[in-house]
């Protein structure tokens, strides 16, 4: 079949239409366009349906499906996207976790580069904690990216890669900047040691979330799951709640301000995301028509969120 | 909850107390100057109205982020934000400024063009405003802009900048226990070599899109 392929202004992407095969599957549609345009790579297209009434946003053409699911035919009309440059999802997590991993490690071997009129003193022990503490942090972080995680998307703008970066490297600096500066004054030594052993604990599972959440599905099942086990009991996004609660310690067994205007910026972003995901699962689970009911559970931060 | 019909007659008289306020400084500015000559008791004649006007219009950005009135809480915060840094935290705290002829200049050009805004506000909440209005509020900013943040801003950020290195004010110095430190003689020194020129130059380009859309659609819309 033919199948006309025009952007939102109107014009045409291929004139004169593309030619697939009447059970042609997206990809399909996809490489005959990046045949067509070789500057389009399949990553970067977005192909939509004429918008009906009603439909808040149009429809798009999912991966994995075939045209005929969208009830495509000859001579139909296809909306085209094109998204931008795309960089991996696994690239962007790699830089902008192992920047501040560098970053901060810099200012903690190398005060006299970034002190250069002050007197270095000894280092204290909550220092020395702490950048043992952020560079496991960030470690971990790249771990779980190539060994964890399960990415839905495969593909972001190539902005967010700067985006990310700049939020990242930035605060690792601002953070890393004042906990070893040579006028750092530590907090108690007792407290701030059961502090970071609280805040390991909250890494430890955190990391046992993100397991428990990357086998929810089999690969290749997109429907959605309600996570359970572990604080998912309780919480739907326990993997933010630990996450937050780490940070947290973190800040108090430092007592650095930066620390806790890090983590709050983390945590304004982290519920904004758990907020869209708690309503999509209460959306999803709705106790009808045999679906499952979603149960009563906190969203990220008991007692109140 | 009823707080609808509340809406309007409150922000017609949140705009018209702003309106009386700002007018109130263009009189006294006015008197002063013309009393005396000089710029130097222009402060305390008009000062004590500029800091309440300037002060409650933190409530524009209240009302965005309530909902009441539609608008963007970051633009509306940060506007308010650079008037406040300027006049509270610069011109207020440091009392060599107040016979500075930069003074007037800035206190004229905010109650000019707030007199017009205020007014036209008021006017668009509880009908339509006269087209010359509408003209005026999209046109005086052309130049009131400009020289409100050439000849008013930035003049009086340079003249507090020695006496703000040398008294330390607004600043924390390390060692403390929050570990944290701020210089606000170097922010005041980055609000008036970047951060002025950039966000000026930009609002005022906004403005101008602004002036070509509303200017040309004929009647102003609502907006308080």
């Amino acid at each position: 079949m033919k199948l006309k392929i025009v952007q939102r202004s109107g014009k045409e992407v291929v004139p004169g239409g593309i030619e697939v095969a009447d059970g042609a599957t997206v990809a399909d549609l996809q490489a005959a366009l990046y045949k067509a345009r070789p500057k389009l790579y399949p990553a970067r297209q977005r192909f939509t349906l004429p918008k009906k009434d009603g439909e808040k946003k149009p429809v798009a053409l999912a991966m994995g499906k075939r045209l005929s699911d969208y009830d495509l035919a000859d001579g139909a009309q296809l909306t085209f996207k094109d998204l931008g440059p795309q960089i991996g999802y696994s690239t962007v997590f790699f830089w902008e976790y192992f920047g501040p991993l560098v970053t901060y490690s810099l200012f903690y071997f190398f005060p006299g580069v970034f002190y250069p009129s002050y007197k270095i003193p000894l280092k204290d022990t909550i220092q020395t904690l702490a950048v043992a503490y952020w560079v496991f942090h960030y470690a971990k972080r790249i771990f779980e990216t190539f060994f964890v995680h399960r990415f839905s998307h495969g593909t972001m703008p190539i902005m967010n890669l700067y985006k990310n970066c700049g939020y990242y490297w930035g605060f690792a600096a601002l953070v890393a900047y004042y906990i070893n500066h040579p006028l750092y004054t530590p907090p108690p030594h007792l407290l701030s040691y059961l502090l970071f052993a609280f805040a390991m604990f909250c890494q430890a599972s955190n990391l046992y979330c993100h397991i428990l959440l990357a086998n929810l599905r089999p690969p290749g099942q997109t429907a959605y799951v309600i996570p359970r086990g572990y604080a998912f009991d309780y919480i739907t996004c326990a993997n933010y709640t630990f996450e937050i609660s780490g940070w947290l310690a973190f800040a108090f067994a430092t007592r650095t301000l930066t620390a806790f205007l890090f983590i709050s910026a983390g945590a304004y972003q982290m519920a904004v995301w758990a907020k869209a995901k708690h309503a999509r699962l209460r959306k999803t689970f709705d106790g009808k028509e045999g679906r499952e009911k979603y149960p009563k559970r906190w969203i990220m931060l008991p007692p109140i969120f | 909850m009823g707080m609808g019909s509340l809406r309007t007659p409150y922000l017609i008289t949140y705009n018209l107390a702003q309106l009386l306020g700002w007018s109130a400084v263009i009189c006294q500015t006015a008197v002063a100057l013309a009393r005396t000559g000089s710029p130097g008791s222009v402060y305390a004649a008009a000062g004590p109205a500029v800091r309440l006007c300037q002060g409650l219009a933190v409530l524009e950005t209240v009302h965005i982020s309530a909902g009441v009135v539609k608008g963007s809480v970051a633009l509306s915060f940060l506007q308010w934000f650079g008037r406040f840094n300027v006049l509270f935290l610069v011109l207020h705290s440091i009392p060599e400024l107040w016979a500075h002829w930069a003074l007037p200049v800035m206190f004229l050009s905010w109650a000019l063009a707030d007199v017009v805004r205020y007014l036209w506000y008021a006017l668009s909440l509880a009908g339509s405003p006269p087209p010359l209005l509408t003209w005026l509020r999209y046109t005086m900013f052309i130049a009131l802009y400009p020289l409100g943040i050439l000849l008013g801003e930035m003049p009086l950020y340079a003249a507090g900048l020695p006496y703000l290195r040398e008294r330390r004010l607004y600043s924390l110095a390390l060692p403390n226990a929050l570990n944290f430190s701020f210089d606000y003689h170097r922010a005041c020194q980055a609000a008036l070599s970047a951060i002025l020129p950039l966000s000026g130059t930009y609002l005022y380009l906004y403005l101008l899109r602004q002036r070509r859309k509303r200017l040309s659609s004929g009647a102003g819309g609502k907006r308080a």
